[in-house]
């Protein structure tokens, strides 16, 4: 779970590495020029770090688990709506009190190194997640699992401490897919070997990496023969190579590349994110500490401009949840729209009349709009007497204080997954790992987190979430801003890709070049 | 920026005579390039004053978003950006901003290398080989990534990026007054005057440090042109001058996406950057020429 | 030095200890030593691990035993002058250390890299020296006249243009209205693909040697006038040589010295300096490397490269200094 953190991860690297820049290494291979283009491909998917880490359970860096999304399989996948379906194993029979989960493996599914995948792997491949020593991120998003068993060959049993409704959605993520039990980790960091669609061939270090098609694949052909996934680290350098036809299809996350790059053999596709962006305020900060100091911070913003100067208007203002089957309505919040006269009478409430000074910490470097949504939140706040200090950090810097908690607000792009509790709860609940970072919990939240996680009913789940929702809101926890969108730049020879909310590339191992 | 600055200073000709009264101010506008640097260098101080005097036709944070991503007009002379800031105004006070960092680096790395190259020169022995060793190791580390690195271990503020690239530039200046200091030692006229009974510390003040005066000159007015375009250089590699201060550096870079659709916001600040760069350039080959008249206008 | 003439060993050894040669060496190893101390405590002081950099927020889910482990495995629980000496003994023993996120040695990654840079680094040198050349003559042959002025105003403007403008104004402009991109393409190594290497690495070099043009330019320019006022050059001419032969065999051969330890200092401040030029263009160079591991806190890889760019940078400027002191032996007696 926490795919959610393993996104703000992910995006923090991937853009840390990313505009920090980078790339080194060389080549040995001249393999492949565009010359040797044919149907088959290879289709040439850039992007704008390297795969670094090839070891599913630790990827973080969303490179990397678009790199391993195509070489591993995971127990469920996901639909273009984000809800969990069959993948390796059809959906689970839960028992009555909702602590047993049973797997059906389907049969005849094999590694692409021959050997095939049974319960046995599946068991390992949890287990493993589960010890401690593998330091796999998905640890905290399966804590709920109490025991692992495989009675034969073709099914698993996951026995849970507790009932944990997004159990699901932690079993479609890489940092959750299956490997093969006889491979040592070591060697699987340096030769992936899965049982997704593509196999891993070779790899230039921040140059390139290669997949080959999975003939076996066990939901059908793979529509490539090959997919290359090549890092051009300077986003304008990667829009050119998209208008020349040396690269076939990118993701952009700012409207301006994407247009950049859009010419007459070049489509883009919009699509909304799952990430939020907000003004995270410290609660236990001094600063923060008062509800009517937080509650001012909250009416002196009018997200719409900042949605409109940050993002070029390419966005939509959210609430804290923003998985569409749990979404938040941005209008249950005080002063959905910005007030004035309300933000000076919280600050009189708050015993500061004339405003206060705050400092804010700003990432540079990690995701373009961080710079530009902080210069407009600060000018609005400017606008009654709330002076915001901008404290730029490059992303080592940024993540080591924001982990610390040693801040007293801060800017940041938060993950989402589509299930809405692993995301919150190791924020807003008292023992959440990530609660120093948050600043804020209270014995109300605890409380309904608990039910939201013990709760399999989706229609009584989105009450439950839909009253966290305001009670953050309400106390101004975080300032919530808005989720931007994805611009998935494709090559008119490439076809077959659904483009999916939140930029998902679960079509792609179908998607051919034509 | 590009590289760095490679040229090691020449050895002045001959040991120069006792300062004569601005010589080098009248060389200066006896030749053209340098007068034309002196001219533009003088306009873009004037614009970035006008900045800092708050003379702007509009303050350069503040924000107009009803009037946001609009073309140059009579009203914004050079367009406004994403959040409907006025660019002219916004580039006066990035010029301000560069020249405030290039300055700080400067004199920083002017001072400290010049006091350092003197001392190594006039004093040598231990002292030279130890300021000369120190020198070669900041020489030898690859300067735009010692720059980065130094920045980045410092919370961002102009003044940290002043201090990163003083450091890179310090050792520019050690050697830069070690050079005439080693000549200049052995000059006639200065021996004469220690014969004469001058002590040596007078005698550096009295007849060594004031001819010195033109070199450095020139090396700081080189220098305050590439620092400019290491801070832009920084900011390109995501280590520059932190927002809301506009700087020039990165106005160009964040303008290099948003030029597709808003072409004047690269426009603006990218002229602007060149033509301060340019102006301090001709202005130190000027001095350097007025310096020099080897190297001048000779026929 | 003007030691008096001794016997004994031990005047032996102390002229050996000042000669130029060995102090020159002697001055160089203890460089490289500072520059490797330098790098080490600048990582060091950098914010971050290389924990926080492969885990990213997630790192806040690791407990404290899952962290020492982590600590351990990277080699950061040793004391400072642990971690120094091992890795510095390591260097002697030829070990450059190993990058996780490349999955490859320091060296093996070094080997891949640098001849990328150098490839650079001597085209736009050569690039450099015949802009520079060409225009440093052509403004010495009429001093003062237009032609001087013009190609001074260009040489200096082109030192005033940041490189990461025109180079990606040079790449889009190109791109768009010609479909010219080879940089978009897999980066062709020089033994792989030639036809494609040589299309990569064009622009790069260009915009690189036009930015490094100037000093030569101006050097040049210098030199020649100073040696056409020379004795020796009249006095060549009162005996009768012809004026096209005494341009070429006296004054330019004559000005080329300082020229070519110019083109010395500008090659070694390339083999960092093109780092900005490698990231328009996509080049994995050796400066990416370190900036690479810089981002990523990879010290092994960033205190090794950083090392070896030293010991080229210090290298080249040894070769041009010997070069030049045997070409000039005056310089002996400095």
């Amino acid at each position: 779970m926490l795919r959610r953190d393993r996104r703000t991860t992910r995006r923090l690297l991937a853009a840390g590495a990313a505009a920090t820049a980078l790339a080194t290494m060389a080549a040995c291979s001249g393999s492949d020029n565009a010359s040797s283009k044919g149907a088959g491909g290879p289709l040439v998917f850039g992007i704008t770090a390297d795969a670094t880490q090839l070891l599913p359970w630790t990827a973080t860096a969303v490179q990397s688990q678009h790199v391993l999304g195509q070489v591993y399989s995971s127990l469920l996948d996901q639909d273009d709506k984000l809800n969990p379906v069959a993948g390796l194993a059809e959906l689970p029979h839960v028992s009555k009190d909702g602590r047993t989960y049973t797997f059906t493996l389907k049969s005849g599914v094999t590694f692409t190194d021959g050997s095939a995948l049974d319960s046995d792997d599946v068991k390992y491949s949890l287990d493993r997640i589960l010890d401690p020593d593998t330091k796999a991120v998905a640890r905290s998003s399966l804590a709920a699992v109490r025991k692992v068993t495989a009675p034969d060959k073709t099914h698993v049993v996951l026995t849970l401490k507790a009932q944990d409704a997004s159990l699901l959605t932690a079993l479609t993520s890489v940092n959750t897919v299956v490997l093969p039990s006889d491979k040592p980790l070591a060697s699987l960091k340096r030769k992936p070997v899965g049982s997704g669609p593509y196999a891993y061939r070779n790899r230039t270090p921040n140059q390139s990496l290669t997949l080959v098609r999975n003939a076996d694949y066990f939901r059908g052909r793979p529509g490539l023969r090959s997919l290359e996934f090549r890092v051009i680290q300077d986003k304008n350098s990667l829009a050119s190579a998209l208008r020349s036809g040396s690269v076939d299809m990118a993701i952009f996350d700012d409207s301006v590349t994407a247009k950049t790059a859009k010419s007459g053999s070049v489509s883009i596709h919009t699509v909304d994110q799952l990430d939020y962006h907000a003004l995270q305020l410290r609660a236990d900060s001094r600063t923060f500490r008062g509800l009517d100091t937080r509650l001012a911070v909250q009416c002196a913003i009018d997200r719409e401009q900042v949605v409109k100067t940050a993002a070029l208007g390419q966005g939509k203002v959210v609430g804290p949840f923003t998985s569409p089957a749990f979404a938040s309505d941005p209008d249950a919040r005080p002063c959905p729209k910005r007030d004035i006269k309300a933000a000076k009478k919280h600050l009189a409430d708050a015993g500061r009349p004339k405003g206060f000074a705050f400092t804010a910490l700003v990432p540079q470097g990690l995701y373009s709009t961080a710079t530009d949504e902080a210069q407009n939140l600060q000018a609005q706040l400017g606008d009654v007497g709330i002076k915001m200090k901008i404290e730029t950090l490059d992303s080592s810097a940024y993540v080591d204080r924001w982990l610390a908690g040693k801040f007293d607000a801060a800017i940041a792009l938060n993950g989402a997954v589509a299930d809405p509790a692993p995301a919150y709860a190791r924020y807003f609940t008292s023992d959440g790992n990530f609660n120093k970072v948050a600043g804020y919990h209270s014995a109300a939240l605890d409380k309904l987190f608990a039910e939201g996680i013990a709760t399999s009913d989706t229609g009584a789940r989105k009450e439950i979430y839909a009253k966290i929702s305001r009670n953050l809101e309400d106390n101004a926890a975080w300032i919530w801003l808005y989720s931007g969108r994805s611009y998935i730049a494709t090559n008119t020879r490439v076809h077959g890709f659904r483009p999916v909310i939140d930029a998902s590339l679960q079509s792609l191992w179908e998607t051919k070049l034509g | 920026m590009s590289v760095l600055p490679s040229q090691r200073p020449r050895p002045l000709a001959s040991a120069a005579p006792p300062a004569r009264r601005h010589p080098l101010l009248r060389g200066l506008v006896r030749n053209r390039s340098g007068l034309i640097g002196a001219v533009l260098t003088l306009v873009v101080v004037v614009t970035s004053a006008a900045g800092l005097l708050g003379t702007l036709p509009y303050d350069p944070a503040t924000q107009d978003v009803s009037a946001a991503l609009t073309a140059p007009s009579g009203q914004h002379w050079l367009g406004t950006d994403q959040f409907g800031r006025d660019v002219f105004s916004r580039v006066a006070a990035g010029l301000g901003s560069s020249l405030l960092v290039a300055a700080g680096a400067v004199a920083v790395s002017g001072a400290v290398g010049v006091v350092l190259g003197v001392v190594a020169g006039y004093f040598g022995g231990v002292l030279d080989r130890v300021i000369g060793v120190l020198t070669n190791v900041l020489f030898a580390f690859p300067s735009l990534l010692l720059a980065l690195a130094l920045a980045a271990t410092l919370s961002r503020s102009r003044a940290t990026v002043a201090l990163a690239i003083a450091v890179v530039y310090a050792p520019i200046f050690v050697r830069v007054a070690r050079g005439p200091v080693l000549t200049l030692r052995g000059a006639d006229y200065v021996i004469a005057a220690t014969a004469v009974g001058q002590r040596r510390l007078a005698t550096l003040f009295t007849h060594v440090l004031p001819n010195m005066r033109g070199i450095v000159l020139v090396q700081i007015t080189l220098s305050l042109s590439w620092a400019v375009l290491t801070e832009a250089s920084l900011s390109f590699l995501g280590f520059g001058t932190p927002p809301p201060a506009a700087s020039l550096g990165v106005m160009v870079f964040d303008a290099r996406t948003l030029s597709s659709v808003a072409p004047w916001l690269l426009a603006g600040p990218g002229v602007a950057l060149i033509v301060f760069v340019f102006g301090l350039n001709l202005l130190g080959a000027g001095l350097r020429d007025a310096l020099d008249p080897r190297a001048g206008d000779r026929r | 030095m003007t030691a008096t003439v001794q016997l004994s060993p031990w005047g032996r050894l102390g002229r050996l200890v000042t000669h130029p040669v060995v102090r020159r060496v002697a001055e160089a190893v203890l460089t490289l030593v500072g520059v490797s101390v330098l790098t080490f405590v600048v990582l060091r002081v950098l914010p971050g691990d290389q924990i926080t950099a492969a885990y990213g927020t997630d790192a806040g889910d690791l407990t404290g035993a899952q962290r020492a482990q982590l600590r351990a495995y990277y080699g950061l629980d040793q004391p400072l002058t642990g971690q120094y000496l091992s890795w510095l003994g390591g260097i002697l023993t030829g070990n450059l250390g190993f990058s996780s996120n490349a999955g490859q040695s320091v060296a093996h990654l070094t080997a891949h890299a640098l001849p990328v840079t150098l490839e650079l680094a001597v085209l736009a040198i050569v690039l450099a020296l015949a802009l520079g050349v060409l225009g440093g003559l052509l403004a010495a042959s009429r001093p003062g006249a237009l032609r001087d002025g013009v190609t001074q105003t260009a040489s200096l403007l082109a030192l005033s243009a940041p490189v990461f403008l025109t180079g990606t104004v040079l790449a889009r402009v190109l791109a768009d209205s010609f479909g010219w991109n080879p940089n978009g393409q897999a980066y062709a190594p020089l033994t792989g693909n030639l036809p494609l290497n040589l299309q990569q690495m064009v622009l790069p070099a260009l915009v690189l040697g036009v930015s490094i043009a100037s000093p030569i330019a101006q050097t040049t320019r210098t030199a020649v006038l100073d040696i056409r006022g020379e004795d020796f050059i009249n006095t060549a001419r009162a005996k009768g040589v012809p004026e096209r032969a005494l341009q070429v065999r006296h004054v330019l051969r004559n000005a080329l010295i300082p020229v070519v330890t110019m083109s010395g200092l500008q090659f070694g401040f390339l083999l960092g300096g093109a780092v900005v030029v490698e990231q328009v263009f996509s080049l994995p160079g050796i400066g990416r490397q370190v900036l690479l591991g810089m981002g990523q806190k990879e010290y092994a890889v960033v205190q090794s490269t950083v090392l070896v760019i030293a010991v080229l940078f210090v290298l080249v400027n040894l070769a041009t200094d010997l070069v030049y002191r045997l070409v000039d032996p005056r310089v002996w007696s400095r």
